[in-house]
C-alpha cells in the first residue's frame, strides 16, 4: 500500500522540482513590447506637462475672473458712492443713538445728525431722484427748517450742528450745554425732528436695503452693459504669421556627434524659423496659443580633421552617432571619409594617408516642425504691450544632415545623425513686446528661449541644446 | 548584482536588468503558467503577459515578502484575469459533491503526463486544483479570486481530483494491457 498515494501528494511531489524553460521567442516578444511601451510613453509625459499647464491656465483664468469682478462693481457709477456716503452717517447716527442711554442725548444727536445729513444733501447736487424719494422724511424736515428760517440761517444752523456733532463725538457732556445755548426754535425743531428722526430710525433697517436693491439693479444693468462693452472690445482670436532668426547652441560642453569632440570649440549657427501661430484670449490677461513653425538649427564643431581613408577601417574613426548614408552620395570617395578631432590627432598617433583638409569644421544641421503650446500673460496692454510667454513645443524632426566644412572649400555631406529623436520637446520662455498698429493689427516682437528636452540620445559630455529666436510678426485680431 | 539591485534597475526600466530578471525567473514562472494553462502555446502567452505586467508594476514592489512570491502572484493573477475575460468562471452552478479519499498507485507516471492531465482538465477544475493543491491557496482565497463561493471551490476541487484519478487509472489500465 506504500505506493498508494493521495492524488494531491502525487502531484505536489512531482511538480516540486519541475521547471521548464520557455522558448526564446517569448523574451523577444516581451522585449519588443517593452520597447513599444517606452516609445509610447514619451507622448503621455508631454501631455502630462501640457495637462498641468492647462490646469494652471484654467486656475489662473478662474482666479483672475474672480478678482476682476470686484473692481467692476466698484467702478460702477459715482452716484452709488455718494449715496453710500450719505447712508453711512445716518446709519452711524442710529448706532450712536442706541449707544447712548439718556433720551436727551439721543435726541440731540439724532437731530443734529439728521440735520447734518440734510446739510450733506443740500450740498450735494448729484443726488438722483431715487435717493430723494427714499428719504422723504429727511427732506420734509429740511424743508420745515428752511420754512422757518432763511437759507443762510439753515446753513449756519447746519454748521453749528456740525460743530455740535463733532463736539458730541468728543464729549457728550459739553454737548448738552451747547444745545441749551441754542434758541427755543431750534429746540423745537430738534424735538420735531427727533420724532421724525425716530420714524426714520424705525424705518432705517428697511430703507438701506431698499436703497441697496434699487441701486444694485441699476448697477447690475450698468455693469452688465460695461461687461458687454468689454466683450465687444476684446478680440479673442488672433493669427500671427511669424519669422525669426534662431541661434542654436549648447549650454554645457559636450557633443552630440562623438565623444572625441566633447572639448572641441563649437559655434552656434543662425538659421531661420518661420510659421504661423493662432492664439485665443481666455480673458484680458491670458492668451493660449499654438501653431506650426518650421525651424532649422545647426552648429559647427571646429578643429576637426577630415581625411579620406582606405587604410583605416571605418569603425575606428567614423563618428559614433553618424551613419554615412551611401545612397545619397554620388561621390564614391566619400565612403572612406574619416573624421577625427585635431586635438586627439597627436595622441592617437595615427597618420592618415591623405588629409582632405586640416582645420575643418563639422556642421550638423537639423530641422524640425515645431508645434508650440504656450500661454501668454499680459503685463501691460497699452499702445505698447508687454507680456510673458511660457510653454512647451513638440519638435518633429524633418531634416538631419552632417557636413564637413573646410575653411576654404566646399561642403561635403557625411551622413546623418542617428541620435536625434523623431519627436522631442522643448521648454519655452520668452517676452512678448507688441505695438498696436491699428485696432485689428499688432506688431509683435518676441525674444524666446527654448530649452530642448529629449532631442538627442547618446550625447557625450554635458550637451544641453537650446535655441534662441527673436520672433517677429503681425498679429491679426478678430 | 544582488536581487535587490536588479529590482532597482528594473524599476528604472533598464533593459539589461529586465533581461536578467527574465532569465532568473522565467523557468519557474513558465512552469506555473503551464500548470494553469490549457496548453504550451497558451502558457507562453500567459508568461509574456505576466512579465509585461511585472515590469510595469515592479515599482509597486516594496520589498515586503519574497520577490518570487510576488512574481508568482502576479503571474497567477494574469492568468486568472485572462480567463475572467473569457468568462471561464461563469459555469452554471452545479450540485456539490462529497470529497472522498482518492488514492492511486504511483508507478512510472511522468511529470509530462501529469502536466498533460492537468491541462486537459476543464478550466475551472484546473484552476482550483492548481490554486489549492499546488500553490497552497485556501478555499476562501480561491473563492475570492475566482468570484465563486467556497462550496463551489470545494466541489470543483473534488471533481478535479476525480477526473485526474480516472485519467490515471485509465492510463494505467492501458499500460497494463500493453504489458500483457
Amino acid at each position: 500500500m506504500s505506493d498508494k498515494k493521495h492524488i494531491d501528494r502525487l502531484f505536489q511531489e512531482h511538480f516540486k522540482d519541475f521547471e521548464v524553460a520557455p522558448s526564446d521567442a517569448v523574451w523577444k516578444n516581451i522585449e519588443a513590447k517593452l520597447g513599444e511601451k517606452k516609445k509610447k510613453r514619451i507622448i503621455p509625459i508631454w501631455w502630462k506637462y501640457a495637462g498641468s499647464a492647462a490646469v494652471i491656465a484654467l486656475l489662473l483664468t478662474v482666479g483672475i475672473q474672480l478678482f476682476s469682478t470686484e473692481p467692476i462693481e466698484r467702478e460702477t457709477p459715482e452716484n452709488v458712492n455718494t449715496n453710500i456716503n450719505i447712508n453711512t452717517p445716518s446709519s452711524e447716527s442710529i448706532k450712536v443713538a442706541s449707544d447712548h442711554t439718556t433720551k436727551d442725548e439721543a435726541n440731540n444727536e439724532n437731530a443734529e445728525l439728521n440735520n447734518n445729513s440734510n446739510g450733506i444733501k443740500s450740498t450735494q447736487n448729484t443726488l438722483n431722484s431715487k435717493q430723494k424719494t427714499s428719504t422723504p422724511v429727511q427732506i420734509a424736515s429740511s424743508t420745515e427748517t428752511t420754512g422757518k428760517m432763511d437759507p443762510h440761517d439753515v446753513e449756519s444752523q447746519i454748521s453749528k450742528n456740525n460743530n455740535n456733532n463733532t463736539l458730541l463725538a468728543n464729549t457728550s457732556e459739553s454737548n448738552k450745554t451747547k444745545l441749551s445755548d441754542d434758541t427755543e426754535k431750534n429746540e423745537l425743531n430738534i424735538k420735531e425732528e427727533y420724532t421724525k428722526n425716530q420714524n426714520i430710525a424705525e424705518n432705517k433697517p428697511e430703507k438701506p436695503q431698499e436703497k441697496g436693491t434699487n441701486l444694485t439693479i441699476e448697477d447690475a444693468i450698468k455693469s452688465s452693459n460695461s461687461i458687454a462693452e468689454e466683450k465687444e472690445k476684446l478680440n479673442r482670436w488672433s493669427i500671427t504669421p511669424n519669422v525669426a532668426p534662431v541661434y542654436f547652441n549648447s549650454l554645457g560642453e559636450g557633443s552630440s556627434l562623438d565623444q572625441q569632440f566633447t572639448n572641441n570649440a563649437k559655434t552656434g549657427e543662425i538659421n531661420m524659423s518661420y510659421g504661423i501661430n493662432a492664439s485665443y484670449a481666455l480673458n484680458k490677461k491670458l492668451r493660449i496659443r499654438s501653431g506650426v513653425n518650421r525651424v532649422n538649427l545647426g552648429y559647427n564643431t571646429n578643429n576637426v580633421v577630415v581625411y579620406e581613408s582606405t587604410a583605416f577601417s571605418s569603425s575606428s574613426s567614423t563618428l559614433e552617432n553618424v551613419s554615412p548614408s551611401g545612397g545619397f552620395v554620388s561621390n564614391s570617395s566619400n565612403d572612406g571619409i574619416a573624421v577625427i578631432s585635431s586635438e586627439n590627432l597627436s595622441e592617437a598617433g595615427k597618420t592618415p594617408e591623405t588629409f582632405k583638409s586640416f582645420n575643418t569644421s563639422l556642421n550638423q544641421s537639423f530641422g524640425f516642425i515645431e508645434v508650440p503650446l504656450e500661454i501668454e500673460y499680459t503685463i501691460t496692454d497699452k499702445k505698447f504691450g508687454l507680456n510673458v510667454i511660457g510653454g512647451f513645443s513638440s519638435l518633429f524632426l524633418n531634416n538631419n544632415d552632417v557636413y564637413s566644412e573646410p575653411v576654404n572649400g566646399s561642403r561635403t555631406y557625411i551622413g546623418e545623425a542617428t541620435n536625434i529623436k523623431d519627436v522631442s520637446y522643448s521648454a519655452n520662455f520668452g517676452l512678448g513686446l507688441n505695438y498696436k498698429v491699428t485696432r485689428k493689427i499688432d506688431f509683435n516682437l518676441e525674444p524666446m528661449f527654448k530649452y530642448q528636452i529629449n532631442t538627442f540620445s547618446n550625447t557625450s559630455g554635458d550637451f544641453k541644446p537650446y535655441f534662441i529666436g527673436i520672433y517677429s510678426g503681425f498679429a491679426i485680431k478678430f | 548584482m544582488s536581487l535587490n539591485q536588479l529590482i532597482e534597475h528594473c524599476k528604472k526600466n533598464d533593459t539589461r536588468a529586465q533581461s536578467e530578471l527574465y532569465k532568473l525567473f522565467s523557468g519557474k514562472l513558465f512552469t506555473l503558467c503551464l500548470k494553469y494553462s490549457r496548453n504550451y502555446a497558451e502558457a507562453q502567452d500567459h508568461l509574456q503577459d505576466a512579465f509585461l505586467t511585472i515590469f510595469d508594476k515592479i515599482n509597486q514592489y516594496k520589498y515586503k515578502g519574497s520577490f518570487e512570491g510576488w512574481l508568482r502572484r502576479i503571474t497567477v493573477n494574469t492568468v486568472l484575469q485572462q480567463y475572467r475575460k473569457e468568462k471561464v468562471f461563469e459555469i452554471a452552478q452545479e450540485e456539490n459533491i462529497e470529497d472522498e479519499e482518492i488514492e492511486i498507485d504511483e508507478d512510472t507516471i511522468s511529470i509530462e503526463f501529469l502536466l498533460k492531465l492537468i491541462q486537459e482538465l476543464p478550466d475551472r477544475y484546473r484552476l482550483v486544483f492548481n490554486l489549492y493543491v499546488l500553490d497552497g491557496y485556501s478555499h476562501k482565497d480561491i473563492a475570492e479570486m475566482l468570484d465563486i463561493n467556497i462550496g463551489t471551490s470545494k466541489s470543483n476541487l473534488a471533481r478535479a481530483r476525480q477526473a485526474l484519478v480516472q485519467s490515471i487509472e485509465a492510463y494505467k489500465a492501458s499500460q497494463n494491457l500493453q504489458s500483457l
